[in-house]
């Protein structure tokens, strides 16, 4: 249940558009908006990690606004002065909070994206736009765990003779990693080869190669893309209103708010809301038909 | 020396007012010998394999002789008999004694008191040799239906006996899992060298690889002879028994052959190739199709069900439609949702997205009542479920007062006979004839049923077709989910794939089976690299005579 | 009190399953440890049973309703019951076919051991039996002595209460030792 069941486009215009927006909008109340957003939602997915991982980043965010304010002295507003005589002021200290809780909340927007994408949905977005680079893709995928596997598997058999890779003073510790090295990227090689062989003789080189999509596109994803562009719209004209215009150098400016900008920040928060939305309405369906048994 | 000899046989039971169960049956049966006995329900298999075994013989009057490596039955001992002789029986889960899996291979050795050391020795080479050592430490109730069966087989094997009976060891089984036990069966056979003694009604998979075939029907032998032989005897006989034979049989005596009988695909193959090299008219017809479905009796949209809230999901989008006054059949493999499908079309399962729309109308609007007293009606798959009286009348009446409607429904599903009789004494088809009476009371206008060719034999399957036609005359709509391929291509107006919790292609069976290459019947199988869109045996023997009239 | 026994009682469910309790019992009583094994597999297989009884009912409309009286809803678990007696008296016949067939009642019984004490286990058993011992040694001295009638008075912690301690914390003891030692070869790898 929830965003990952969706089609993996949907995913990708939502995350898209959310992360566009939290780098681009650089005005507190959206910034804080589509903060919060964030931590709810990755709270709901990743549960009790999710809020030591925020937890852990607060007290970076202020730590950055003070590295920012102390070497960028824009603005007018003098809170200080440091050792060597420069300003310590007001709007660059803001500005630095700014830039942090921007970089923090891409990260949080991140360990969501982490949690709805699969390693497949990626091979499959990439498929939609090129076969062969979706292609190249999966292989890398399947390689790189089993190269891990491989290197422990000669690691240990080489420490059966006691030329492993912790055995020995630090010359032969060079020494026989340096081997081992030499000997996964002749596996390496030779595996591709294999790989390569049994793409080739079922068919691979063809030519008119076209991707097996298991992903389908129904009626909720639709209604879902619907109102996703129906919030853009609003984020959009909010834009062209300039609400989401701000000014920290050398004052901080803002326009004013206008009973019209609850609206538009009731619209940015629907679109950051939505996925959340999406999965409590269906868990919420599915209590009540279990209720009922 | 033979393992088994049996010398003029005669068994009645008490009960039976003087008819015999078993007349005259003399068999011999060699060391090493891989025997099939097949009959119509009733025709006293059963009865004959339990006299092998003194526990499992029934009370009854008998006379005549039945030496097991040359001494009496009666006089080998309980100890010998449990040891040498191993019997499986039809229902998997009744079989099993203990609720964990190493415990149940270990129940025939701790019976005979052996000490622990070799019961740890068989039981370790019994598990490796039945590849069970993944699901030695599970409990027994999380086991799928084959893999309890094999651990019966498995459990009796610990113990090293000399012959294996098996009664009916696959009817409860789906095609998959029932085609891995006998495969398993056969390499007991050919690699442990022992005695095979087995019945089924699914002759398929055994039928080519038998030493003998004995047929057997009122409690005599009829025929006892190599399989190549058996055919042959019985369409010459036109013996009633000759529907059961696999295909390849019976397209070759239907087309009038000369030559080798083919008992398996393979072999079918090759005569086809060699009689119709290149056949003149090498396709049926095609059946039609209406693309727009005005008014279905069933629609389903997108149907999202799981059991748990952390469970996979087992329904993801399940979308279909059925029109008015067909026989619409659902096959799929093992426990992909086909049966989940259809409780969530009664209500029983609810799905937390999609809609169910019966007869245009969403279910969550018809009131219980309305839904289950004349709309729709479901017959599940074990039809024990549905009886809770003593004698089917009883239970019959259980659903209405009225006793012409009984006697009338009594009449359609061909009961009458067994109107008297508690429901568990009848046999399999006759138990799926009273439960569908029962169901049938609700005067539904659309039929849910839920596996119902389970472990009948292909004479009832006939009689449950004709009954299914009639109703479909009388306009019921009727749903099915089946494993059973061949009954689909027969009798279903439409077939349905449903697979990875999707229904995937729907089609009129000549187009649905005759497009796939492996989910398809054994004639399809055999011919489809000759003919195209046969399904059929009867189907392949109308284009084999066909041609023959072409070419004259 | 209760609390403290329904908290033991659960901990003794997670550790104690039932083929441990039956190989408990296997050698000295096999018949009735056999007969323990066979309630345990009947239990889950009754309730699994009776929820197809009542759904496959549902589904030709002998459901109950939500507003039935109580008299209806007891005639149809009377009803229930007395199908699914039938099936399992039918399903038990087969049962005994089958155990018969491979040879119960014909020689005495054995059982099949899966655990074995090990070395550890005895070392185990030494420690429990002496603790055991100190703490009712203790309890004989007057040591766990607790009236609350007339007034409150509670004997005062000594020693026999840190055996009791010392008792009762084996397990977890023993659980802490392991995750330890589980840290230390792992991060030798």
């Amino acid at each position: 249940m929830g965003f990952e069941k969706c089609h993996p486009a949907v995913n990708f215009i939502y995350f898209a558009t959310v992360i566009a927006g939290m780098i681009v909008f650089q005005h507190p109340i959206f910034l804080l908006i589509s903060f919060v957003c964030a931590f709810i939602y990755s709270i709901k997915r990743n549960g009790w990690k999710a809020v030591v991982f925020n937890a852990v980043l607060l007290p970076l965010v202020a730590a950055f606004a003070l590295y920012y304010s102390s070497y960028n002295h824009f603005g007018v507003t003098v809170l200080q002065q440091n050792m060597i005589g420069n300003n310590m002021t007001l709007e660059s200290l803001v500005y630095g909070f700014v830039l942090g809780l921007v970089i923090a909340g891409v990260l949080i927007w991140f360990s969501c994206v982490y949690s709805v994408f699969t390693t497949d949905k990626v091979v499959y977005l990439f498929g939609k736009a090129s076969p062969r680079l979706s292609l190249f893709l999966a292989i890398i995928l399947r390689m790189v765990p089993r190269i891990k596997k491989e290197a422990k598997k000669i690691n240990t058999a080489l420490r059966g003779i006691g030329r492993g890779a912790n055995q020995g003073n630090v010359f032969q510790r060079l020494r026989n990693s340096i081997r081992i090295l030499s000997m996964l990227i002749t596996w390496t090689i030779d595996s591709l080869t294999l790989v390569s062989e049994s793409m080739r003789s079922r068919g691979s080189s063809l030519r008119g190669r076209k991707a097996f999509s298991i992903y389908r596109f129904d009626n909720r994803d639709r209604a879902y893309v619907v109102g996703n562009f129906a919030c853009l719209t609003v984020i959009f004209m909010a834009v062209m209103l300039k609400q989401t215009d701000i000014l920290y150098d050398p004052r901080i400016v803002m326009n004013p708010i206008t009973a019209m900008s609850y609206l538009f920040y009731a619209g940015y928060a629907v679109f950051c809301l939505m996925p959340l939305g999406l999965e409590l309405w269906t868990e919420y369906r599915f209590w009540k038909a279990r209720k009922v048994l | 020396m033979a393992h088994f000899q049996i010398k003029d046989l005669n068994f009645a039971y008490p009960t039976g007012k003087g008819k015999k169960s078993l007349d005259g049956v003399n068999l011999s049966i060699e060391k090493g010998e891989y025997i099939v006995l097949c009959g119509k329900s009733g025709s006293g298999k059963t009865t004959l394999l339990r006299q092998l075994k003194s526990v499992l013989a029934p009370h009854g009057k008998r006379s005549g002789e039945i030496l097991f490596n040359g001494t009496p039955i009666e006089k080998v001992s309980q100890r010998d008999q449990s040891a040498k002789i191993g019997y499986v029986m039809q229902n998997p889960d009744d079989q099993i004694v203990t609720d964990k899996v190493w415990h149940e291979l270990a129940f025939g050795l701790e019976s005979l008191g052996c000490d622990q050391k070799t019961m740890r020795a068989r039981v370790a080479e019994m598990a490796c040799y039945f590849g069970i050592q993944d699901w030695f430490h599970r409990d027994v109730a999380n086991l799928s239906g084959g893999q309890k069966q094999l651990l019966n087989l498995a459990s009796i094997m610990a113990m090293q006996p000399e012959v294996l009976i098996l009664d009916e060891p696959t009817s409860q089984l789906d095609p998959i899992a029932a085609s891995d036990f006998l495969n398993t069966v056969r390499k007991i056979n050919i690699e442990l060298g022992t005695t095979v003694i087995i019945t089924e009604h699914r002759l398929e998979d055994i039928f080519p690889y038998a030493d003998r075939a004995i047929v057997m029907d009122g409690g005599k032998v009829i025929a006892n002879d190599t399989p190549r032989n058996i055919g042959k005897l019985l369409y010459e006989q036109k013996n009633d028994m000759f529907a059961a034979m696999p295909t390849p049989v019976r397209v070759f005596y239907g087309a009038e052959g000369s030559g080798d009988c083919p008992l398996t695909v393979r072999e079918g193959r090759t005569w086809l190739s060699k009689t119709y090299p290149e056949p003149t008219i090498s396709t049926l017809p095609a059946e039609e199709l209406d693309d727009e479905i005005e008014k279905p009796a069933l629609s389903l949209k997108e149907l999202w069900f799981r059991y748990e809230k952390d469970s996979p999901d087992v329904l993801r989008g399940v979308s279909a439609e059925v029109p008015t006054g067909t026989l619409y059949a659902i096959v799929g493999g093992n426990g992909a949702g086909k049966s989940t499908t259809l409780k969530a079309v009664c209500g029983i399962c609810k799905p937390y997205r999609g809609k169910v729309r019966v007869f245009g109308k969403p279910v969550e609007k018809y009131k219980s009542a309305e839904l289950f007293g004349g709309c729709l009606a479901m017959l599940p798959q074990d039809p024990k479920s549905l009886f809770v009286k003593k004698t089917v009348r009883e239970d019959l009446a259980e659903m209405t007062k009225d006793e012409k409607i009984i006697a009338e429904i009594a009449e359609v599903c061909e009961i009458e006979s067994l109107l008297g009789s508690h429901p568990y004494d009848l046999s399999g088809g006759e138990q799926q004839r009273a439960a569908l009476a029962k169901v049938l009371l609700t005067s539904p206008k659309l039929l849910l049923l839920d596996e119902p060719t389970k472990g009948i034999d292909s004479f009832f399957k006939e009689k449950l077709a004709k009954i299914l036609c009639k109703l479909k005359e009388q306009g019921i709509t009727i749903v099915m989910v089946s494993h059973d391929v061949e009954f689909c291509a027969k009798y279903a107006d439409m077939v349905s794939m449903f697979f990875d919790g999707q229904m995937l292609t729907t089609d009129t069976p000549r187009r649905f089976f005759g497009n796939n290459s492996f989910y398809t019947t054994a004639a399809n199988r055999m011919s489809r690299h000759v003919f195209s869109m046969a399904v059929t045996a009867e189907d392949v023997v109308e284009l084999c005579r066909q041609n023959v009239g072409a070419e004259v | 009190m209760f609390v403290i026994m329904m908290l033991w009682f659960g901990c003794y469910n997670k550790v104690l399953t039932s083929d441990k309790f039956s190989s408990l019992f296997g050698n000295l009583i096999p018949s009735v440890s056999l007969l323990l094994v066979m309630v345990f597999r009947m239990v889950p297989n009754f309730i699994r049973k009776t929820q197809q009884i009542i759904g496959a009912r549902k589904s030709i409309g002998k459901g109950i309703s939500e507003n039935a009286t109580t008299k209806e809803k007891l005639q149809d678990g009377g009803t229930v019951l007395g199908a699914l007696t039938s099936w399992a008296l039918e399903g038990s016949v087969v049962t005994g076919d089958s155990m018969r067939a491979r040879g119960y009642g014909t020689a005495k019984r054995s059982s099949f051991m899966i655990y074995r004490m090990t070395g550890t286990d005895w070392i185990l058993l030494v420690v429990m039996l002496v603790l055991l011992g100190v703490t009712i040694a203790a309890a004989f001295f007057g040591q766990f002595a607790a009236t609350f009638v007339p007034a409150i008075d509670i004997a005062p912690v000594s020693w026999g209460l840190a055996a009791y301690t010392g008792y009762l914390l084996i397990p977890t003891a023993l659980h802490i030792k392991e995750a330890i030692q589980w840290h230390i070869s792992r991060s030798k790898i």
